[in-house]
């Protein structure tokens, strides 16, 4: 049994830091190839939706129409998952671009920005925890149990946008 | 030498021949100063080298040479590696910081995944000499953190994305196939039966040929070139932008709770 784990870490480890980097190195085409003009075509009126899918007010109305079938409802919240998943799919690119870009300005900077580097790394490990925390919540949605909640993202992005927001304020050009 | 077969003899002297001409390129293209740990580092494995050659293979002598070389190389190694992360920050004094203050903590999480891997090898089997299995075992393992450790520094590299030197890139990379080679071909030597040792040790000095080769053509002059990132104090707009970018996403998570 020993043998078999010290296996499984070493192989294990080996296999996912060659992973990582593959992925690394696959996705740094897109990450080497942003631009401003990428990041000024972010718009906040593309999650507008968002805040309608997981209202329950739709699916009331729903169920109050005359002629409405249980598969109905139950294709209601199909698709709103479907949708939802969607725009979700959208946020996470577009804070990996945001990301990407504040990694890069920093990586270029002085010393001093050094505190930055800690937030940035905290903040990536953040996220994707919260993303997957959402993603579990989802599937639990799907087999009924519990509903979803983005406020870990929410105070994630909320510290990193003030931790930025400071950072450039104090720092003079 | 004796007891080596004809391949691994010609390996072992192609081996030298390459140590040779990489400590030369690097003193030619005055680059001994900038990559003075790879310098070191291949001079410390070419001076054992010579006394090796004239020691028989079978004798005591030769083990205590050999393990007296691969111990201060291996140590030799951890130097080599953390060198290389200084030298790939170097024109990142933010990164470099932070870098700095978790070399402990990446060093340490390497070395814990490494102990779990000692027990692979623990068996020491019919005609293995258990000495030289055990050095076996602690070089390989020492190899494997320094193997674990390139990785981890290769994706700090490519997170950010820092750019660096060509020559840097070529540095880990052929440390990466050196450490890889040391660490699973030591292994394979200790888990497989005494009669493949031979084997393995040949296709080991046919990897470590490679490494050299890689540092002996990759590393040039040229290779020296910086291409620079532009920080934010030189470029306090887009910080900006990017930050009122991520209030953007806050807001629009925020109105997605409040409904």
């Amino acid at each position: 049994m020993t043998l078999m784990l010290a296996w499984v870490v070493t192989v294990g480890s080996l296999i996912l830091l060659l992973w990582v980097l593959t992925r690394m190195i696959l996705r740094r085409h897109s990450t080497a190839t942003l631009n401003s003009d990428e990041t000024d075509g972010f718009s906040l009126d593309r999650y507008q939706p968002m805040g309608r899918l997981m209202a329950e007010e739709d699916l009331v109305f729903l169920k109050s129409q005359p002629g409405y079938r249980a598969e109905m409802g139950v294709r209601w919240k199909r698709e709103r998952r479907r949708i939802f998943r969607l725009y979700l799919a959208e946020l996470k690119a577009d804070f990996r671009r945001l990301h990407a870009e504040a990694r890069q300005l920093v990586a270029g900077s002085g010393a001093d920005a050094a505190p930055l580097v800690e937030i940035l790394v905290k903040q990536q490990l953040t996220f994707a925890m919260a993303i997957r925390a959402l993603e579990f919540r989802l599937a639990l949605q799907w087999i009924g149990i519990g509903r979803v909640d983005i406020t870990p993202l929410i105070e994630m992005v909320e510290a990193m946008r003030l931790d930025l927001a400071q950072r450039t304020a104090v720092q003079p050009v | 030498m004796i007891g080596m077969s004809g391949a691994e003899r010609a390996l072992f002297y192609l081996n030298f021949v390459a140590e040779l001409v990489l400590l030369y390129r690097l003193l030619d293209f005055r680059l001994y100063l900038t990559y003075l740990s790879l310098f070191l580092y291949w001079l410390l494995q070419a001076v054992p080298s010579v006394a090796l050659m004239a020691i028989s293979l079978d004798t005591r002598w030769y083990t205590y040479v050999y393990e007296g070389a691969q111990t201060i190389n291996v140590l030799m190694a951890v130097f080599v590696v953390q060198d290389l992360y200084r030298i790939a920050l170097l024109e990142h004094p933010a990164v470099a910081s932070f870098a700095r203050r978790t070399v402990l903590a990446a060093m340490a999480l390497a070395a814990m995944v490494a102990v779990f891997g000692i027990r692979l090898d623990s068996t020491i089997l019919a005609g293995q000499s258990p000495a030289v299995h055990r050095f076996a075992t602690f070089e390989r393992s020492m190899n494997f953190v320094i193997l674990l450790f390139l990785l981890l520094i290769s994706v700090l590299l490519l997170w950010f994305p820092i750019r660096v030197r060509r020559n840097v890139v070529v540095y880990i990379s052929g440390f990466v196939l050196f450490s890889a080679s040391r660490s699973f071909g030591l292994l394979l030597s200790n888990i497989l039966p005494p009669a493949d040792t031979r084997l393995v040790s040949t296709v080991l000095l046919v990897l470590t040929l490679l490494s050299l080769l890689i540092w002996i053509i990759g590393i040039q002059p040229e290779g020296e070139l910086v291409t620079a990132t532009p920080g934010y104090r030189r470029n306090p707009e887009t910080m900006q932008r990017l930050s009122h970018q991520l209030d953007s996403i806050n807001a629009a998570l925020a109105r997605f709770v409040r409904h």
